[in-house]
């Protein structure tokens, strides 16, 4: 059978082999388990390494290591392990190694709970780390997608030299649904010249580094890295549109949210309410060019989100006040309704009417 | 080589692969028991997975007169903790309740039933294996035995019969249960196991040839909300 039936954590570690990833460096967290457990069993079967590290500031540390030995290498955790994490990304980013870094994400702050949460939104597309950096984030919907995102973030993460995040909410991680493991899309990529692999005696030694105490070589580095993500934000956003086209309100939603979003959607057309979606793939870069796309029948924008509202705040920069904007969420591991959604429409279309 | 339930069987196991559809079958075979029996018992002693276990629809189940017990005291979800309830230990005592046990997946899962397995009457009790070759770990007839193997080591009791259970969730086909039967009919010819059950999703039992193995059991998904079913 081509198909397989597979719980998302397994499909994203299985994809992560599939794409080339061939060092794992983890640390149990509910509820991404699944990942490091698969990798354990399955990394040495592909010839590559999985080891336990004792914290998550070990594990991403040991990520910056091998990528800086030019491996294909991923983490994974769940939402406090990754704040853990966040001062190894900033150096992985300033000394321009690439990676990817798989956030299953669960109800905050502290501790929070192991149920499914967004809640990490401002922790992915801000970072939690120090400094003027960015790391593209990708949020799937579903396995599939979770799989062909994985599978091509190692891709992205070379060509850029640069993190990228696979951001999925506990349910992403946990549920199932049948996949299928295409080919992974190609980039031209330039040999890894830079990596630390030795010098056999023929050349000055490669480092891995993101000290710069001169401060003009600092800024002069910043703006190189700005380049970076500026050709990101023009290349690598990635978005859905769903029923926009007559739409008088819109909803932006992405993960586990959009899914709701997309049945409740389909509720309220049922009865006679034009609603529709943007639905980011990417979260950072976050898909601005999607909102230009949007007729002069849109009447209001609604973000709804598994967490008290940060992405939001994004669809307000991205409206720019040419429409209000509303908010609808749920938090804690708590999953709305479709009804609530449905309701929140209904009132938001009153109150700009 | 199939055979009728066991009528005698009191006490229902549930072991396999996690992703089998262990839970929803549990349901299923509860909700299926409590027409014809009055005193009925649900036991999740699930410690793998965080998610998606029989004990969060309690409510429907104890709609239907079901005790549900649960492996954690008091709260059905948001802790993963291996922690068991001595409850369970009544319905597998009085001799009379019939008891669905849906154990955890794999068998680390299995190995919770290691604790009670001396109280456990061979005659009242079957052990079934649920089987999904739709799941990568289970494709084959050969990874079916060795996890049968490795369950029973876990747990210190014998898998008696297998349950065919191979589905996509709502994109199953006809031919995913037929190579499902294919799979389980295979395993049964090496390890002498029957064929109890095959579990069908609720859309293709229409659509179903007349020679699989064992009681057809329609599964309509309990645990998956609306807004699962792939878009």
């Amino acid at each position: 059978m081509e198909k397989v039936l597979m719980k998302g954590n397994e499909a994203i570690a299985q994809a992560a082999i599939h794409g080339g990833c061939r060092y794992f460096f983890g640390y149990p967290i509910t509820p991404q388990n699944e990942i490091p457990e698969y990798m354990s069993r399955e990394m040495p079967k592909a010839g590559g390494v999985f080891l336990q590290a004792e914290s998550e500031v070990a594990a991403i540390n040991m990520v910056y290591g091998a990528a800086g030995a030019g491996a294909r290498v991923m983490t994974s955790s769940s939402s406090p392990g990754i704040a853990l994490k966040q001062e190894g990304i900033s150096y992985i980013v300033g000394s321009e190694v690439p990676c990817v870094i798989v956030n299953i994400s669960r109800g905050g702050p502290g501790l929070g709970g192991i149920q499914p949460a967004q809640s990490d939104y401002n922790q992915s597309t801000r970072g939690g780390g120090n400094g003027d950096y960015n790391i593209i984030v990708f949020a799937p919907a579903n396995i599939q997608e979770a799989v062909d995102l994985t599978a091509e973030a190692f891709e992205i993460a070379d060509f850029y030299r640069n993190p990228v995040m696979i951001l999925g909410d506990g349910m992403i991680g946990q549920m199932m649904e049948p996949v299928v493991f295409h080919e992974t899309p190609k980039r031209e990529l330039e040999p890894k010249t830079w990596a630390t692999t030795g010098t056999g005696g023929k050349r000055a030694p490669n480092i891995i580094n993101s000290l710069h105490l001169d401060p003009a070589n600092l800024e002069k580095h910043n703006l190189h890295l700005q380049q970076k993500y500026a050709r990101m934000r023009a290349e690598e956003t990635r978005y859905e549109l769903y029923q926009v086209d007559d739409a008088e309100l819109v909803f932006v939603a992405y993960g586990t949210a959009s899914r709701i979003v997309r049945n409740a959607i389909i509720q309220l057309r049922e009865t006679g309410v034009k609603a529709g979606m943007i639905r980011p793939i990417s979260v950072w870069p976050f898909p601005q060019a999607a909102f230009d796309q949007l007729g002069s029948q849109v009447r209001a924008l609604m973000s709804v989100e598994l967490s008290c509202g940060q992405m939001v705040d994004d669809v307000r920069i991205a409206a720019a006040g040419r429409w209000p904007v509303g908010f609808y969420g749920r938090s804690g591991g708590m999953i709305p309704a479709q009804h609530e959604i449905v309701d929140a429409c209904r009132s938001m279309l009153e109150e700009v009417a | 080589m199939s055979a009728k339930a066991n009528e005698q069987a009191r006490i229902i196991i549930l072991t396999g692969h996690y992703g089998s559809g262990k839970s929803e079958l549990s349901i299923q075979l509860a909700l299926k028991l409590a027409q014809q029996h009055a005193a009925v018992a649900l036991v999740d002693v699930d410690v793998v997975n965080p998610y998606f276990r029989s004990r969060e629809r309690r409510a429907l189940l104890e709609e239907h007169g079901i005790r549900v017990i649960a492996n954690t005291l008091g709260v059905d979800q948001g802790v993963d903790l291996p922690a068991i309830s001595a409850e369970i230990y009544a319905p597998l005592r009085d001799g009379h309740t019939r008891t669905v046990v849906d154990a955890g997946g794999d068998p680390v899962g299995a190995r919770v039933l290691s604790s009670f397995r001396r109280l456990l009457d061979p005659r009242q009790t079957e052990v079934l294996c649920v089987v999904n070759a739709a799941r990568p770990q289970t494709a084959d007839a050969r990874a079916v035995i060795d996890q049968i193997a490795a369950i029973e080591q876990a747990s210190g009791l014998k898998v008696t019969a297998l349950i065919n259970n191979t589905h996509l969730l709502e994109h199953t086909e006809r031919l995913h249960v037929e190579a499902g039967d294919d799979v389980c009919r295979e395993v049964s010819r090496q390890s002498g196991l029957p064929i109890r059950y095959t579990g069908v999703t609720e859309h293709v039992c229409s659509d179903l040839p007349a020679d699989l193995a064992g009681e057809i059991i329609p599964i309509s998904m309990h645990l998956r909300e609306s807004w699962m079913k792939s878009s």
